[in-house]
């Protein structure tokens, strides 16, 4: 009853619920004060949270523009976790926000071998890596960044279908620093126009560098005005602190 | 709930050629839900009084666009819903900045103050967003900032749509309460 009462006040603050259910909420909301009160500070983060993003988007998100879409946390399997890490990262990049999204700053995950996402000796590993963002990626609608997210997801799924997808992964937008080399000066860099800004990476196995650059070049990215780079792993593979491992 | 009598086409029609006594008849079918819509959405009955006045101001100019009672019924309730927003936003800043200080042109970054008062009530939005938990930020995220349809973040989460909204509407009320209790501790 309360997820129903939720669903309704939502429909309702969107502007999306029926007149003859929007009436018989009004008669509600009439008679139950704290139903009242509950559409109310809904409505005050709705607002806060839609202005917000229309500003962003009208300023071009020029102040520390960041889109990091949380992981969802409880995806059915691994086929949605690829779904996921294409969609968050790419979907994302249109969207010019500016919300951190995660709670402080997370404990850095250790860097460990991934036993089962080691490749077999004969076979290496490679770092595919998604450089700039779309390049109308300001004017485009929801369903079509929705489209081409799905493009992604179809092509690490494939990846993963034939066993080459070994890591996915989406990267947080900033702070980008780059530290220099006198005195490890970190430097912010607002660098998302950028065609060489890095938006995402993904591990593949293949059996040498032209194969490895093959995968790549069926990637979406390219379509949508991105390059990709294609790097060896010369050591093994190891895990990269916030990208998931596929061989499981 | 009943409204005294649906506003009909052809009262639509005399009101947007110039019929000031079909305009009334109209306002008063539905001023009633008008005015409760905004009591409820800003808890202010002057601000809905406010609200309310001005979905009628427009309401004359936007006539002529009407077939029939469902549209009128429809626009009222989405224009309300946007006054309401405009209102509380402007209370809002009217608060931090100081009457004053108030420019006209939303976001207006040129003055200092106002682009001060702007700057905070997003820091307090940010935290606030960061600070509501993982269940509920990650579908707030991808509802408003990744601008994903109910069905696509269901899919995404393997939630179910009814789960995935009801989890969107109580992150939106605990960042309201935020923002809100934020915002009166500015304005103290």
């Amino acid at each position: 009853m309360m997820e129903r009462d939720d669903q309704l006040l939502l429909a309702f603050l969107e502007g999306s619920l029926p007149e003859a259910e929007r009436d018989a909420l009004l008669d509600r909301l009439d008679r139950e004060p704290e139903l009242s009160a509950k559409l109310r500070d809904a409505a005050r983060g709705y607002w806060a949270v839609t202005d917000e993003v229309r500003a962003s988007s009208a300023t071009g998100a020029t102040k520390t523009p960041r889109v990091d879409p949380p992981r969802p946390t409880s995806l059915p399997n691994r086929w949605a976790m690829v779904a996921a890490a294409a969609v968050t990262l790419l979907i994302s990049v249109p969207a010019t926000a500016w919300v951190t999204l995660r709670s402080g700053t997370p404990a850095p995950a250790p860097i460990e071998a991934s036993l089962g996402g080691m490749p077999a000796p004969d076979q290496a590993s490679y770092v595919v890596i998604l450089h700039g963002i779309w390049g109308d990626a300001g004017s485009i609608t929801a369903d079509v960044a929705s489209g081409r997210a799905a493009q992604y997801w179809g092509w690490a799924t494939d990846l993963a279908d034939r066993g080459l997808l070994v890591a996915a992964g989406d990267l947080a937008w900033d702070p980008v620093r780059r530290i220099d080399a006198t005195g490890g000066t970190a430097i912010y860099t607002e660098a998302i126009q950028d065609p060489n800004y890095v938006v995402g990476m993904f591990t593949v196995r293949a059996e040498s560098y032209e194969e490895a650059v093959a995968l790549a070049r069926e990637c979406p990215h390219l379509r949508f005005g991105g390059s990709v780079t294609v790097r060896e792993v010369s050591m093994g593979f190891v895990t990269v602190p916030g990208m998931d491992d596929w061989s499981g | 709930m009943t409204e005294p009598g649906a506003s009909t086409a052809d009262a639509i029609r005399r009101a947007a050629s110039g019929d000031a006594e079909a305009l009334d008849e109209i306002a008063a079918a539905h001023r009633s839900r008008v005015l409760r819509t905004a009591i409820h959405l800003t808890g202010d009955p002057d601000l809905a009084e406010d609200v309310t006045q001005d979905v009628f101001v427009r309401l004359q100019n936007a006539l002529l666009g009407f077939r029939g009672d469902a549209d009128l019924s429809t626009w009222l309730y989405r224009v309300t819903l946007n006054l309401c927003r405009d209102h509380a936003r402007r209370r809002s800043r009217r608060a931090e900045v100081g009457l004053d200080q108030i420019n006209p042109v939303d976001n207006d970054t040129t003055n200092p103050e106002r682009a001060l008062a702007l700057d905070r009530l997003r820091d307090a939005l940010r935290q606030a967003l960061a600070n509501l938990p993982d269940e509920q930020r990650e579908v707030v995220t991808l509802r408003f900032i990744s601008d994903l349809p109910y069905a696509e973040i269901a899919r995404l989460t393997g939630l179910p749509e009814g789960t995935v909204a009801s989890r969107v509407f109580r992150g939106l009320r605990r960042l309201g309460e935020t923002v809100e209790s934020r915002h009166l501790e500015i304005i103290k």
